[in-house]
């Protein structure tokens, strides 16, 4: 057996791994899906750039829409105002919610239950879970106009949170204490999964990158573990657009890691040590999901908004899966650049499908494709976000 | 009743909104023998129903289709990328599926175009994504278990639109705008802001328009379908020139100007049915 391809399943969007296994195992992530949304951004009207980037993504459109519409803010030299800047940190705490939902108790099922050994369990949990995003969506449609790539409004039409809330009625708190019982079980799983595997699933060294302060849409972008600024236009040149199929990966040395992380790092909710204790796992992004569904449903069951304070005016949030990036320039025509939390974390993804490999060392391609599968899917990478960005010769 | 989920190159969106679907399809006794979120890919097995979202970019999708065609009962073409191309369908027009070959390990590129220009459906809900009450009448209606399917409409997205349709005063056309110099009450259009409401299929609920002009995320208004000859801009210009009291010409010329430049028909640009419309300006634009 020289070379395994799996094409992934579970995910957002169509990837492949593909493993050498001759002479320790290498792997490479490579996107299958080309949609081209950056440049088909750049042919559009401003006001039409935040409904055409929720499209680039079913599952995290607010996010997409948010960093746009703060892009938009910056390039018109407009101020977010107090009170839109809470509604918008309100819109990406739903999309956290039914995304971090949807990731672990569906998307992740057959990981958990795989390493748990709970496979009964976790088939009733998806279940419950299944019922309770289909509610959450109902909250984002009756909030916002639609489930899917609702309208969060433009520049000086963002709804207030008193019309949000006459419009779900107080609703989301009842489905916050209802989905709290479902992400304490999950807790547990989580747990249980990283005492029993997270030695098999070691990670290495990494500059962890998250929006520096507690909100999702505010701050500027920091390695949490040192303290340091990362300016957004490094990320925007450290892509690099060979050797990940559609991917324009994000190159650095160590590599970044973006997502749940990165944020409790940052919020001060996790430590270095931690994580050393887990081996640097990529596991460990489940329990960091939970945690954070926990702390977003608790404030939400207690009926108590957001509060973003000042947000500059930028195209940063913390999409679910870690720093979205969108920067537009337009002198003359406009030119876009979409960062996605995929990109950012495509290398540390290869290197952790190593890092496995290298230490469970599996001899049948089953195996090699389930250790791989699980290792790419603690990210949760979404291929429908990453996968478009390539720009490719005219 | 077996239903299979089939994912091309998309968002997911339409995906997520049958997810919602999902407690309900089981209570109705439907048996969901594939959904990429939960149970991984569609293996082959023998379907009453697929129901298919997103565009066909590569030779893997081509195979998957015909394989989807020769064990599915019924085929349900779901959302604006799989009935139009969505908006990854720009790179018909762009690019050649070689220009977009970037690594030998992923699959070939063809011709980026709406899955009913590689198989035969039954049936086509467009929409970025349908109302999930919508899909659920279409699912019902296809499955034979009640519900109302969903009927052709006529209406465009204007019927659902709360603004006001007022006289047009001057034919100078834009297709931006600063919200805080527009009246939040009267229709785009009236105050000289390119909007594809009329042109665009109704049924959405017009969520957008309060806020900002219609994009046409749900594809072409049935008259547009019908009518081969007719383009977008032609059935705008209609309106434009009922609403200013102006000749079609001269409203077409004020349009047109404003248009130029711009990817106008945004989610709908690789498909056959748009593309063989005279004098496609869209091409134009796209190759400036």
């Amino acid at each position: 057996m020289e070379r395994v391809i799996l094409d992934l399943d579970r995910i957002e969007g169509e990837a492949r791994i593909i493993i050498d296994v001759d002479g320790g195992f290498k792997a490479r992530f490579i996107g299958l899906d080309y949609r081209a949304v950056e440049r088909i951004m750049e042919r559009q009207p401003l006001y039409r750039l935040p409904l055409i980037a929720s499209r680039i993504c079913g599952i995290c459109f607010i996010s997409h829409y948010i960093a746009s519409l703060k892009e938009i803010y910056r390039l018109k030299g407009r101020r977010i105002e107090d009170g839109e800047a809470e509604t918008l940190e309100y819109a990406n705490t739903l999309q956290h919610i039914v995304d971090n939902l949807l990731h672990f108790f569906v998307m992740s099922s057959s990981d958990v239950a795989r390493l748990t050994g709970k496979k009964d369990y976790v088939e009733q949990a998806r279940k419950k879970a299944l019922k309770l995003f289909t509610e959450w969506m109902m909250i984002i449609a009756r909030a916002f106009g639609d489930p899917v790539h609702p309208m969060i409004g433009f520049i000086g039409s963002v709804p207030s949170m008193k019309e949000i809330r006459e419009r779900t009625r107080g609703e989301e708190r009842r489905l916050a204490r209802e989905t709290l019982s479902l992400t304490e079980e999950g807790l547990r799983l989580a747990e249980e999964m990283l005492r029993e595997a997270s030695s098999l699933y070691p990670g290495s060294n990494y500059t962890y990158i998250a929006l520096g302060s507690r909100s999702l849409i505010a701050g500027a972008p920091v390695n949490p573990e040192t303290g340091e600024t990362i300016d957004p236009e490094r990320i925007i040149r450290e892509r690099r657009a060979a050797g990940h199929g559609y991917i324009r990966a994000v190159i650095h040395d160590p590599p970044y890691r973006a997502g749940p992380v990165s944020r409790l790092l940052a919020a001060g909710a996790l430590n270095s040590s931690t994580l050393r204790e887990y081996s640097n796992t990529p596991l460990i992004y489940h329990l960091a999901r939970l945690l954070e569904l926990r702390r977003e449903l608790e404030m939400l069951a207690e009926d108590a908004a957001p509060e973003p304070g000042e947000v500059e005016a930028r195209g940063l949030v913390e999409a679910p899966r870690g720093l979205l990036i969108h920067s537009y320039t337009a002198n003359g025509e406009l030119r876009v650049s979409v960062v996605t939390p995929t990109a950012i974390n495509t290398i540390a993804i290869e290197r952790d499908i190593e890092n496995a490999l290298n230490t469970i060392k599996p001899r049948d391609k089953k195996t090699i494709e389930e250790v791989a599968a699980t290792t790419a899917r603690a990210y949760n990478p979404c291929l429908s976000c990453a996968a478009c960005l390539v720009h490719v010769r005219r | 009743m077996r239903i299979a989920f089939i994912s091309l190159s998309s968002c997911n969106g339409c995906q997520v909104s049958f997810l919602t679907l999902v407690p309900w399809l089981q209570e109705n006794g439907v048996e969901i023998v594939a959904e990429p979120f939960i149970d991984g890919r569609w293996s082959g097995e023998r379907v009453d129903l697929a129901i298919v979202e997103g565009s066909v970019f590569n030779e893997e999708h081509v195979r998957i289709l015909k394989e989807v065609r020769r064990n599915a009962d019924k085929i349900l073409a779901l959302g604006t990328c799989a009935v139009y191309g969505g908006i990854q369908g720009i790179l018909r027009l762009t690019l050649s599926g070689g220009e977009a070959a970037t690594d030998p390990d992923a699959p070939r590129p063809v011709t980026p175009r709406p899955v009913s220009e590689v198989i035969d459906v039954d049936a086509l809900l467009p929409r970025c994504p349908p109302p999930h009450r919508m899909l659920a009448g279409v699912i019902a209606g296809l499955l034979g278990i009640g519900g109302e399917p969903e009927r052709l409409t006529g209406l465009s997205v204007c019927s659902q639109c709360r603004r006001k349709m007022k006289p047009i005063k001057e034919l100078r056309f834009r297709v931006d705008f600063d919200p805080a110099e527009v009246d939040p009450d009267t229709c785009f259009l009236s105050q000289g802001i390119i909007c594809l409401g009329p042109v665009t299929v109704g049924g959405c609920g017009a969520h957008c328009t309060g806020r900002i002009p219609c994009a046409g995320c749900a594809g072409p208004a049935l008259d547009l379908v019908l009518m081969r000859g007719l383009r977008p801009v032609d059935k705008l210009a209609h309106v434009v020139s009922a609403l200013s009291g102006r000749s079609y010409e001269e409203a077409l010329e004020a349009l047109e100007q404003a248009l130029h430049g711009y990817l106008a028909h945004t989610f709908t640009s690789s498909s056959s049915l748009m593309l063989s419309k005279p004098r496609a300006r869209i091409i134009e634009y796209v190759r400036r």
